[in-house]
């Protein structure tokens, strides 16, 4: 068990249609990442990077290859089931944040609970707690726009860690901050990963991938 | 706990529909119109039920009116008189359960004046019997007496119209007054009590009442015929109109296959007539009513697949928090029907407003009961669910990345 990765990819590959002519941005990944590794994923713009992430990340379906999941094979799972997957086992941060407009960075991190199975107690405690953690005890109440980017992104990574997933999955997730927000930034997610989380990062600044223990590049549309 | 995850979806479709005021305010002002125009609808067609019921009540459920003219000729509007007095009296005595028999005699046209005030009403003669038969008391001085029918005085008992056009509506003002009926005058000995409704273009408070004989012998110059008779039985009504009309055809010498040259009406007739004239009325604002309400919902759906588009960021994110396909439906519709349940409280409102102008300034009759709360609130959550289910489902079938990167 203990040699099971928690993602493995076989041979995955992924083309997309523009009008009939079909791009292929991913033509065979193979791929294993065990749990509590930190990786960063590198490559050129346009070389698949984000492609593959939404792969792993259960938004998006290979078009053909195997991808398991904790040893499972998920690629013939229903949209409900993948929904599953993503709320309890993945936190996505993104480069743009995406934080929903309308409602505060506490009722923002509480999101994914929203959709959650398990039982909703203390969710606010906890919710504040982690962005207590964060630094972000005064803005708790504040909307998005009323926030800096690093705080705005400093509450998507409390909204990844509400429901404990294993798994962190960033994509450029300091591409829109300034240099010492990124290594702030930077600073939470490599000690998320020195609690135990599996920490998959997709950047192209080296500063970014130098404090990743392991790094991957792509290029196109293959691992080399 | 499955409690808890719903009210915190409807907490989101809250928060949605405060964070877009807009687009919320347009589709709660579509529906409100809606609501309004079928909520007043429903209470015009209350209001006439309730209304025919009291004309029922006030015909009186054992009473009959037989009319002069044969229903060929009252349809053609040809008045000829063929029932008299006599006949009235052989009903009295030949027909059994018969318990009151009053003539009415139409004075139509007749002008008022007094002093320098002018007006046109209805005059009817008739007896005595005239105020208890048709249950309309007399508010202010006495009804003429029966010696005044005896010796055809000229003593008037007038409706609360009269009051308001030539009294200034104060009734006591009214009493032993001399007025000129078509420049007789006639002493005012009482004023009949409002009855504040009216029957097509009739306001039944506009009239006055003098006994018969001086209807006919001072007003119209009338030896035999009368208008009409009003009779009251015991009994079933059916077999009295039958025993009735057999009789008058006996005494008016008409035989086999001939018409009759008079025409009876029951409760239930005028009861009809009330019914037939809402119903016109009932489809037209049916019609209108409807087209508002589906007005109402395409505005709603079409400004919500707006929204979704708009928000397609929002609906990406939450799919990739673990939203499911349901969730998203389940949010907007939610959305659809607050704003839509909004909306028709606000269109009940409104239609309470116009309902106490409605009232005020016209005769159309308008009653609010409880029914109308509940058939709105559901008209409008119907509404709400049918014109959000093609954006809600629209946005649950957005590509989850294509969502959030577009
Ligand atoms: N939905 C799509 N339809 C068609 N082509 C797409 C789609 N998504 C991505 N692509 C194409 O696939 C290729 C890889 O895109 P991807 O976003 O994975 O690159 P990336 O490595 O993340 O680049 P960047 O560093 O700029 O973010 C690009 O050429 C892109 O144009
Ligand atoms: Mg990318």
């Amino acid at each position: 068990m203990e040699n099971t990765p928690i993602i493995e990819l076989k041979n995955l590959k992924k083309s997309f249609f523009i009008g009939n002519r079909e791009i292929e941005v991913l033509k065979g990944i193979d791929l294993k990442i065990y749990k509590n590794e930190s990786i960063a994923i590198i490559g050129q713009s346009g070389s698949g990077k984000t492609t593959l992430m939404n792969i792993i990340g259960c938004m998006d379906k290979a078009t053909s290859g195997t991808y398991l999941f904790k040893g499972k094979d998920i690629t013939t799972f229903s949209d409900d089931e993948l929904s599953e997957i993503r709320n309890e086992s993945i936190g996505f941060v993104f480069q743009q944040f995406h934080l929903i407009p309308y409602i505060n960075a506490l009722e923002n991190v509480m999101l994914p609970t929203i959709y959650s199975k398990k039982p909703l107690d203390s969710v606010k405690q906890k919710a504040i707690s982690l962005l207590t953690d964060l630094g972000m005890k005064d803005r708790l109440y504040n909307k998005p726009t009323q926030l800096s980017g690093g705080q705005q992104q400093r509450v998507a990574i409390a909204r990844a860690l509400i429901n404990d997933p294993e798994i962190i999955l960033a994509d450029e997730p300091t591409g829109a901050l300034d240099t010492k927000t990124s290594s702030e930034i930077m600073d939470i997610l490599v000690s998320l990963n020195e609690k135990g989380k599996t920490l998959i990062i997709i950047t192209h600044e080296v500063e970014v991938a130098e404090r990743c223990k392991k790094n991957i590049r792509i290029s196109d549309g293959k691992i080399i | 706990m499955e409690k808890l995850f719903k009210l915190s979806l409807l907490n989101q479709a809250f928060k949605a529909i405060i964070s877009y005021p807009l687009r919320s305010f347009f589709c709660l002002i579509g529906i409100a119109l809606g609501i309004l125009s079928i909520t007043l609808i429903i209470a015009s067609i209350e209001g006439a039920n309730k209304r025919a019921l009291q004309l029922f009540s006030d015909f009186g459920p054992d009473a009959i009116l037989i009319f002069s003219g044969s229903e060929q000729m009252r349809s053609a509007r040809i008045r000829i008189n063929t029932l008299t007095l006599d006949d009235m009296q052989a009903i009295k005595e030949h027909i059994i359960g018969c318990y009151e028999a009053i003539p009415m005699i139409p004075v139509r046209n007749m002008n008022v004046s007094y002093g320098d005030k002018k007006w046109r009403t209805l005059g009817i003669g008739s007896t005595i019997d005239y105020f208890t038969s048709w249950g309309w008391r007399i508010s202010d001085g006495n009804s003429f007496s029966q010696e005044d029918v005896e010796q055809y005085n000229n003593v008037a008992v007038i409706g609360q119209e009269i009051v308001k056009q030539i009294f200034n509506g104060n009734p006591q003002s009214a009493i032993g007054k001399t007025i000129l009926l078509n420049k007789k005058p006639f002493y005012v000995a009482g004023v009949l009590k409002e009855r504040g409704i009216s029957f097509g273009s009739m306001v039944l408070d506009d009239r006055i009442i003098m006994p018969i004989t001086t209807a006919m012998r001072e007003m119209l110059n009338e030896r035999k015929y009368i208008g009409a008779i009003r009779a009251r039985f015991y009994g079933d009504i059916t077999s009295r109109i039958n025993d009735v009309t057999e009789l008058l055809r006996q005494r008016h010498g008409i035989k086999g296959e001939s018409p009759n040259d008079f025409t009876i009406r029951t409760a239930e007739d005028a009861k009809q007539f009330l019914l037939v004239l809402q119903g016109t009325l009932v489809l037209f604002l049916g019609i209108t009513g409807s087209i508002s309400l589906i007005v109402g919902g395409f505005v709603m759906a079409n400004l919500f697949m707006i929204s979704v588009q708009e928000r397609s960021a929002e609906i990406g994110i939450r799919r990739a928090f673990g939203a499911k396909k349901y969730h998203i439906i389940l949010q907007i519709l939610f959305e659809c029907i607050i704003i839509s349940i909004a909306g028709s409280v606000l269109g009940l409102f409104l239609s309470f407003v116009a309902g106490k102008l409605i009232i005020a300034y016209t005769t159309i009759p308008i009653f609010f009961s409880h029914k109308i709360f509940w058939i709105t609130s559901l008209v409008a959550t119907a509404v709400g669910i049918i014109s959000g289910l093609y954006p809600a489902r629209k946005a649950a079938s957005l590509n989850p990345v294509e969502a959030l990167f577009v």
